[in-house]
């Protein structure tokens, strides 16, 4: 098994039946070539443009960025890892007993319920 | 359970022609992610090699699928079936597990929805994936070349007949 491609920009886009120039003109640039190179993971996109393209395609950024997403979601959860347990040792109190719970609710992966 | 999310079994189907290959690249049976035709206009293997390491690069597949040109019902002239054992020796030297399979196991795949010839085939698989339904070259007469995105339908079927045998032998077991 492989991990996920880092972007699906280009399986979407050409699902469409949009060129790169069309995709240009209906984000409002000049050229193609930022387009080409978010297709290619050679540069991230601003969050504005990550919108755009969500609107565009009517897929989540986390769908259309999915190995992005997974790296970032890796990262997130090594960190609450840490934080759980140094949390663990502190006075029990609501407060700490919420932060808890949410960071093993990150810790169970997704799909898990936020906490209430 | 987030590792299973995160992993996808890629597989790429590749089909040489005269002027280059056609590919289509499946995460699963039922997602496909890019297909294409690569245009090698001078024929030369080395830059059909190129072109389809840069793809073993960025995809970095799970599996390779190509058509087994001694098999049965399969007719390769000797440039293709040449380019085919250099791709999958390419293929072996990047470390990608490989397969093949004839024309006659192909259509045998494909009989179950009563497509026989490499049209109703393609036909057949722009039904399924409706994003190739513009690709679908015109039916071929006996005296005119066959079109090259034909390469993309032939490349699709190889993956989709993996997949196919893949599923009968996993319900057999």
């Amino acid at each position: 098994m492989s991990r996920r491609l880092k972007t699906y920009l280009r399986a979407f886009r050409k699902r469409t039946g949009l060129t790169q120039a069309e995709v240009a003109f209906l984000f409002g640039w000049q050229g193609s070539k930022g387009i080409t190179r978010h297709e290619w993971a050679l540069r991230e996109p601003v969050l504005r443009t990550v919108l755009a393209y969500e609107v565009l395609f009517g897929a989540a950024a986390s769908e259309l960025f999915a190995g992005v997403y997974d790296e970032v979601e890796l990262a997130i959860i090594e960190r609450a890892h840490v934080l759980h347990e140094r949390l663990e040792v502190s006075d029990p109190s609501p407060q700490v007993e919420r932060k808890l719970a949410t960071l093993r609710r990150i810790m169970d992966g997704p799909g898990s319920a936020p906490s209430q | 359970m987030t590792q299973q999310r995160t992993k996808v079994e890629r597989i790429v189907g590749v089909f040489p022609t005269t002027h280059g290959f056609g590919y289509a690249i499946f995460e699963g049976p039922l997602r496909l992610i890019e297909w294409g035709v690569k245009h090698i206009p001078n024929r030369e293997q080395a830059d059909n090699l190129k072109k389809f390491e840069a793809l073993l690069e960025w995809y970095e597949p799970d599996l390779v699928v190509f058509e087994n040109a001694a098999g049965e019902g399969s007719h390769k002239s000797k440039r293709i079936g040449s380019l085919i054992r250099a791709m999958a020796r390419r293929a072996c030297k990047c470390g990608v597990p490989l397969t093949g399979y004839s024309r006659a196991r192909i259509r045998e795949a494909f009989s179950q929805v009563d497509a026989a010839t490499k049209h109703e085939i393609a036909v057949e698989i722009a039904n399924s994936f409706v994003e190739l339904a513009p690709l679908v070259p015109n039916k071929r007469k006996a005296w005119t070349t066959e079109e090259a995105r034909m390469g993309i339908f032939d490349a699709a079927s190889l993956v989709l007949t993996h997949f196919h045998f893949e599923h009968r032998s996993g319900e057999a077991a």
